[in-house]
């Protein structure tokens, strides 16, 4: 209701003056109203009527007064009519209109009763004219009575005057017009003027005319009144005229305020009408444009609906109103979103603070906008660009928000997108730039990569010109080169850059011509190519060499597409296959045709091969162009197409012609060495029996002797003689066992054993050789391990002795453990831990793999001073592991060693006990030992001793007298060891192993010292000795010390042989794939580096003789060829060392174990490849 | 139609303009048609007087009337539940065989009380120029007032009359086809009077006479006529009605009442309404017409006989003392004045 008022009225003032005109114009056109014309005319009919009846009344009164008229119906019709008519006046609806009408209703009532008197009077004029009349016709009868009857003396008296008035009454009724009143009334007189004296009697006749005469002139009189007042004539006023002259007053007035008013009403309604046209005229433009406005709003709301998103909210932030494209955004239907708050779409990525600033803004009535990341139905999240616009009411208070969004999820990808470029290009490690075209060439963006190129700061580089970097380009020639950038939209090219600390650097620029800031920019990155030429130029290098290996090796590779069969050949190949390069087009068919016809279904064969098993291998003659017939051996590898069919070979071509030819001849080597071996393999079992007899016969009759009464020196000698035999046969039998062991030839017995009396004995012995070097020996044995065992006492006692002599001899004080722990028993067996701790000087980390290898200790140094075979330990392991368990060791530098094992025993039977130590020990025969030992010392007697002992030993002894004496010969001549007194004349033996030293020579040193305290010792050692044995010399640890020194010496000579290597087995252990890929190469390269070898001992020439057994053993190593490695790596020690004279003896072996290598190598790839 | 259609359509946009106009329109043309002149109200009672030599003018032989409401007034005429105890109808003093009147010196109303002075005719009252002997009532709705309420005649009340007539179906279903407003005071007093006007009597011997026919009246009543006239008796008697159109004083030659023993307010006459002097004894006129059927005579019935009532008012009007003779032939004249109702004398 409400709404619909103020919509047509606009507002309620509106209303209000609507309300107020048109009651004006109400008002106005009742006041408007003339009297009402009905009335108006009923009332002039009605006067006018009055008015005809009072003129009809009086001239019938006058006819009938003049006797005009025979009866009075005349006169009471129109007095009827009169009085009806005033009464119809008066009751009419007209005159009750004028109640209210003083003046009018005044002059009525005037009226009224004029016309009541004049009726009243018409009345009494009909009542007197009746009897008027009736007098006069009955007079002249009644006075011709009288006369007839009278007396002549009465009629003589009154006889005139009677007949007089019978003349005038007559005349009267005849002709009323003609009455004289004032005759009749002097005739009347003068009769009874006449009668007076006549007596009474006589005038009996006379008295009805008298009657009659007093009736009339009484009558008359009234009558002629009653004529005047009734009759028009004269002065009277007709009836209506007073009231006619009010009404006409009061009409006009009426009239005259109607017809004002009617005038008023006439412009208030034009105004109005005006008004109204005019209201609704503009009405009709102003809905025109709301409807236009309207249209437009439309269209700009689906604008915006198809643009934004478009929500409406109450104050609590319910969603009333939500529009298609928000529908769509937030996943949710509309029912969903209807009524419920806003909330629903929160996606919590905002803090609660900012929809507190949110709100607090827009319930304050501000427009807030912001971006706002919502989450849609599936939880995934946009982004929005929001303005939430507050809908006021009259008091200004919110009672509706709208709110616009626009989804920036795009935009904000795209900015993170943009983030990310700008990151990427600016973060980028390789350097991009801008430069300024129009600019003159400035530098006007770079990143930070390529800050760091030009080392200067950025803002510096910002200055620059393309010349201020780039010292191709001058000023000069900017205009040019800015020319040329121009004309090709991208460029690349190479140049120097100035980069940091003034350097140059050759770069690789790539420009791009753009559009930057409206300005033509060059945008582009460039490249440090300097890693890349030294790249470049290092391939071209390594190609060279590569080609050069090629040609060396006779070798080339080649690439061969199956399906089109094509076929790329390195240079090399057609060298080998003999064709121009320039002129020849290798191809499939065109090598099919170079081989050589009987070979040709092998080649077939491989490729078909090659097909299955991926690799092709084949040894193959070839036709050359000029004839000629060359064997090639042919490896590839296969490539297969998706249908398994063989698609590509890469693969290499080698001539092996010579090989060939090699082989040949390799082949007979082979025979003869595999004769060799046997004859070997028979001189070994010859030989452990050979060597031994003599070596009991030694150590027998030595003991003997020594049983014998002997002088001191006698004894000595003899003592030497035994020991040298005991090391010798320990030696011996060391190389024996190795050489069984490593032939699979060991066996153990399984002979019961008293475990502790084992253990217990065998410290003991070696308890007395660390008595020498105060250190103790321990031995702990596990109270529940069993007594008896089962096993190999002596392979077992072997292991033992070797574990603590080591401990020993690394140890220089403290105490050696050797602890036997049982892990578990059961079932007849037990599990024992055994172990050898010291405290010596340990063995480094990166060594502790190799000790047990053969001929291996911790380093060379370490052989010196302690000497050895290196066997020891790698005996001990075998048998370890033969007896089912592992030697392993734990050590660290400076703390000491455990060596240790666990082992598997049956349980014994003490009735089966027998002695484990009946065994004769097996002989030992003294090894050939040559050393060229400088011996400096100037006392007589310690000289002799030692001259003694070391001839016995069979050591070459040059004699020094002093320090000095002993630097000239040692510069003079090479020897193996240098035995160094400390004190002696004109210069001791520290400052003479000082000078030796600083010239280089690492020839090992070993001080004699009577004194051999430790700070003697520190001495010796920061002097740069070796070892050092004390005064007065004993025979054992002199020996010792050379002996350590023999292991890494050139000088010492094995006395015997490797048993024949198994180099079968050793290139079977190794790795196939190395062994194919050089098997070869070596097979080819054997005796070339072997007669290498042999020229440089020769020619005496080091440097060759350290690279070729350096290659030499690189090579073997790969085919686990120990023999040869361990030779090679001998002939490269002297070689280091300059001390050729073992260098011939080691080639000797070298020659031949290589070649042996070689043999098998050959049959291994023979076999292969065949 | 398609274009009709489309005006309509653009019409509408012009609605509020266009009922603007309209009622501009209708405003002009009711100020426009408003009536320049009110018509006169019609008389009701019309009759055309035949004008002649004579005093004396016939009775118009035919007055339209509406007849439904003659034949209505008729039964209202006879209706005696107009009076207040349904006793007394109009018909009881102005029985229609009875030349109008009752032939009593008074009439009795409800309850045989008499009234106070002598019932006139009804025959041709239409024509008197007012009712009752004092003429009290101009016309005869008027007069219809006055036995209505009598205490000595019907001594009823309109409510009380209208109550009954309503409770009369026929009459409801008279009325409602003649009046709009059904039975109301007005209505039965129209009906009535209508019906009273229709009582008139042409055609009497003497208007044949007035109209030419000489042999309608013998040579007595004609000298009858002529002594009428020349005695004077016409000077009151004259027109249509034979008087009824003029007030006289009862005894204007000589005093009528000195010789009445008791005079009554009824005697008093005119003097009663208007208290005038002049008119005390003054009475209206009574009309002569079928005067031989309506004795006895005067107001107050003290003439039983024509030929009593004419010497007397020879006597005190005239002052003339009349002989047998003359008396003879006026009384002669006076029953030649007897017309027809419907066609049949009256008796």
């Amino acid at each position: 209701m409400r709404r619909s008022v103020t919509e047509v009225f606009g507002n309620w003032k509106r209303l209000l003056g609507w309300l107020l005109a048109s009651a004006l114009l109400v008002l106005l056109f009742f006041q408007s109203r003339p009297f009402h014309p009905k009335h108006h005319n009923r009332i002039v009919g009605g006067v006018a009527a009055i008015g005809r009846y009072d003129a009809e009344m009086g001239e019938t009164v006058l006819k009938q007064h003049f006797h005009l008229l025979k009866n009075f119906d005349a006169l009471v019709a129109v007095s009827d009519s009169l009085r009806r008519e005033l009464r119809g006046l008066k009751e009419s609806k007209a005159m009750a209109a004028l109640r209210n009408e003083p003046q009018v209703a005044a002059a009525f009532e005037r009226m009224e009763a004029r016309i009541s008197t004049e009726l009243d009077m018409l009345e009494r004029f009909k009542s007197n004219s009746a009897v008027l009349r009736n007098s006069l016709l009955y007079l002249p009868q009644a006075m011709d009575e009288a006369l007839r009857t009278m007396s002549p003396a009465v009629q003589a008296r009154v006889g005139t005057e009677l007949r007089r008035l019978r003349q005038d009454v007559a005349g009267i009724y005849s002709d009323a017009s003609s009455l004289d009143l004032a005759r009749l009334h002097g005739d009347i007189d003068a009769f009874q003027l006449a009668l007076e004296g006549v007596p009474e009697s006589s005038l009996i006749g006379l008295r009805p005319v008298l009657r009659h005469l007093q009736q009339v002139s009484a009558l008359e009189d009234e009558a002629a009144r009653l004529m005047r007042e009734l009759t028009l004539t004269g002065q009277r006023q007709g009836m209506s005229d007073d009231f006619a002259a009010a009404y006409d007053d009061f009409y006009q007035q009426e009239e005259a305020r109607a017809h004002r008013h009617r005038m008023l009403l006439f412009a208030v309604a034009l105004a109005m009408m005006s008004y109204a046209t005019f209201a609704f005229y503009r009405m009709r433009v102003l809905r025109e444009q709301a409807q236009q406005a309207l249209n437009e709003l439309r269209n700009q709301k689906i604008a915006l609906d198809e643009h934004a998103i478009v929500s409406i909210t109450d104050v609590q932030g319910n969603l009333i109103y939500v529009n298609r494209r928000f529908i769509e955004t937030s996943q949710y239907g509309e029912a969903e979103l209807l009524g419920q708050n806003h909330r629903l779409i929160n996606s919590g990525h905002h803090p609660p603070e900012f929809f507190r600033e949110l709100w607090q803004t827009i319930a304050g009535g501000k427009v807030w906008r912001g971006e706002v990341c919502n989450r849609a139905k599936d939880g995934s999240y946009y982004w929005v660009d929001s303005t939430v616009v507050p809908f006021l009411d009259e008091q200004g208070k919110p009672y509706q928000y709208v709110s616009v969004r626009t989804d920036i999820t795009e935009r904000k990808r795209a900015a993170e997108d943009l983030e990310l470029y700008q990151l990427m290009i600016e973060k980028s490690g390789d350097p991009f730039f801008v430069i300024d075209d129009d600019d003159n060439c400035r530098m006007v963006y770079v990143n930070e990569a390529a800050v760091r190129h030009f080392g200067a700061p950025r803002e510096e580089i910002l200055t620059w010109r393309i010349p201020d970097w780039d010292p191709n380009f001058t000023y000069e020639m900017l205009p040019q080169h800015v020319e040329k950038i121009r004309q090709v939209q991208n460029l690349f090219i190479e140049s120097v850059h100035r980069v940091k600390d003034g350097e140059l650097a050759p770069v690789e620029i790539s420009l791009n011509q753009v559009l930057y800031k409206g300005k033509t920019c060059h945008f582009g990155y460039f490249k440090n190519i300097s890693e890349r030429k030294r790249a470049e130029q290092a391939l071209a290098e390594s190609r060279a060499r590569l080609e050069e290996a090629q040609v060396q090796a006779h070798l080339g590779n080649w690439d061969a597409d199956m399906a089109t069969g094509k076929l790329y050949w390195s240079e090399e190949i057609f060298r080998i296959f003999g064709y121009d390069p320039a002129s020849f087009k290798p191809s499939i068919e065109t090598f099919m045709s170079a081989v050589h016809p009987d070979d040709a279904d092998r080649v077939r064969d491989s490729e078909r091969r090659a097909e299955q098993t991926g690799i092709l291998d084949v040894v193959h003659r070839i036709v050359r162009p000029d004839g000629e017939v060359r064997y090639v051996h042919e490896r590839a590898r296969s490539e297969l197409d998706a249908e398994g069919q063989l698609a590509r070979l890469i693969g290499t071509v080698q001539d092996v012609t010579d090989l060939k030819q090699a082989e040949q001849e390799l082949i007979q080597a082979k025979e003869a060495a595999e004769a060799a071996s046997r004859a070997k393999g028979e001189f070994l079992a010859v030989m452990s029996h050979e060597i031994r007899t003599p070596m009991n016969g030694i150590l027998g009759m030595t003991e003997l002797a020594l049983d014998t009464e002997l002088d001191d020196a006698q004894r000595e000698y003899l003592g030497l003689v035994k020991s040298s035999a005991d090391a010798l046969l320990v030696i011996i039998n060391d190389i024996l066992d190795f050489s069984k062991i490593e032939a699979g030839k060991m066996e153990l017995e399984q002979v019961p054993f008293d475990l502790r009396e084992l253990f217990k004995s065998t410290a003991k012995i070696l308890a007395v050789r660390a008595a020498q070097k105060d250190v103790a020996v321990v031995c702990r044995i596990d109270d529940v391990v069993p007594q008896m065992l089962l096993g190999d006492p002596g392979r077992l006692r072997q292991v033992l002795t070797n574990l603590l002599g080591n401990a020993i001899k690394f140890s220089h004080r403290g105490e050696v453990v050797l602890r036997v722990n049982m892990l578990a028993h059961g079932g007849g067996r037990v599990r024992l831990r055994i172990e050898v701790a010291d405290q010596g000087i340990g063995i480094p980390a990166d060594k502790l793999e190799h000790v047990f290898e053969a001929f291996s200790q911790a380093d060379a140094s370490t052989t010196r001073q302690y000497g050895g075979t290196g066997l020891g330990l790698a005996i001990s392991s075998q048998l370890v592991t033969a007896m089912g368990g592992r030697l392993g060791v734990e050590s660290e530098v400076g703390r000491g060693s455990v060596f240790g094992f666990e082992a598997e025993f049956p349980v014994g039977d003490a009735v089966l006990m027998e002695s484990a130590t009946g065994k004769p020990m097996p002989a030992m025969q003294e090894m050939t030992v040559r050393l060229n030992v400088l011996l400096a010392e100037d006392n007589a007697v310690n000289r002799r001793v030692a001259l003694a002992l070391l001839d016995r030993w069979g050591h070459r002894v040059t004699v020094a007298h002093n320090g000095r004496e002993a630097v000239e010969l040692s510069e003079a001549q090479s020897f193996d060891a240098i035995l160094m007194d400390m004190l002696m004349p004109e210069m001791d033996g520290v400052e003479a192993t000082r000078q030796i030293r600083e010239r280089g020579d690492g020839v090992p040193i070993v001080a004699m010292t009577a004194n051999a305290t430790e700070e003697d010792r520190r001495r010796c050692l920061e002097a740069g000795m070796d070892d050092f044995v004390s005064k007065p010399m004993v025979a054992d640890d002199l020996r010792a010390v050379l002996q350590r020194i023999e292991s890494h010496s050139s000088g010492i000579v094995q006395a015997v042989e490797t048993e024949t290597f198994d180099y079968a087995a050793a290139i079977r252990s190794a790795d196939p794939d190395v062994v194919e890929s050089i098997g070869h190469a070596f097979v080819e390269s054997c005796e070339s580096q072997l007669a290498e070898i042999a020229e440089a001992i020769a020619g005496l020439d080091s440097a060759v003789l350290l690279r070729s057994a350096h290659t030499l053993r690189g090579l073997a190593g790969y085919f686990n060829a120990e023999p040869v490695v361990a030779l090679a790596r001998r002939l490269e020690g002297i070689a280091g060392r300059c001390d050729w004279a073992a260098a011939g003896d080691i080639d000797v072996m070298l020659r031949r174990e290589a070649m042996a290598l070689n043999d098998a190598l050959s049959l291994y790839l023979a076999g292969q490849g065949g | 139609m398609q274009t009709l259609k489309a005006a309509l359509v653009k019409l509408r946009g012009y609605r509020f303009l266009l009922a603007v106009l309209l009622a501009g329109v209708v405003a002009l043309v009711w100020f426009m048609s408003l009536p320049k002149a009110g018509s006169l109200r019609a008389i009701p009672f019309e009759y055309a007087v035949e004008a002649g030599s004579e005093p004396i003018a016939p009775i118009p032989l035919d007055i339209r009337l509406d007849p439904a409401r003659v034949v209505l007034g008729k039964r209202l005429f006879h209706e005696p539940r107009l009076s207040g105890d349904d006793t007394v109808s109009c018909a009881n003093c102005h029985g229609l065989d009875r030349g109008g009147a009752d032939q009593a010196v008074r009439s009795f109303g409800i309850g045989g009380r008499e009234g106070a002075i002598n019932a006139p005719t009804v025959f041709n009252s239409g024509f008197n120029f007012r009712q009752f002997w004092d003429g009290r009532a101009a016309t005869l709705e008027e007069q219809i007032d006055g036995p209505i309420h009598d205490q000595a005649e019907m001594a009823s009340n309109w409510p009380q009359v209208l109550g009954k007539l309503r409770r009369d179906g026929a009459y409801r279903k008279a009325f409602e086809a003649i009046y709009p407003d059904g039975i109301t005071a007005d209505n039965v007093k129209d009906a009535i009077a209508t019906f009273e006007r229709s009582l008139y009597t042409p055609n009497s011997r003497f208007d044949r006479y007035l109209r030419g026919d000489r042999a309608a009246l013998s040579g007595d009543e004609q000298a009858g006529y002529r002594l009428f006239k020349e005695l004077g008796c016409v000077s009151c008697h004259q027109g249509v009605n034979v008087g009824g159109n003029l007030y006289e004083k009862m005894g204007v030659m000589e005093d009528y009442f000195v010789a009445r023993v008791n005079v009554t307010r009824a005697d008093l006459g005119r003097y009663n309404q208007t208290g005038i002097e002049e008119q005390r004894f003054e009475f209206k006129v009574p009309g002569l017409r079928n005067v031989a059927l309506t004795a006895p005579y005067f107001h107050d019935g003290s003439a039983a006989t024509l030929e009593q009532a004419v010497r007397l008012m020879a006597k005190h009007q005239l002052g003339i003392a009349l002989d047998e003779e003359r008396q003879r032939r006026v009384v002669a004249f006076l029953r030649t004045l007897t017309g027809e109702y419907q066609g049949e004398s009256l008796k």
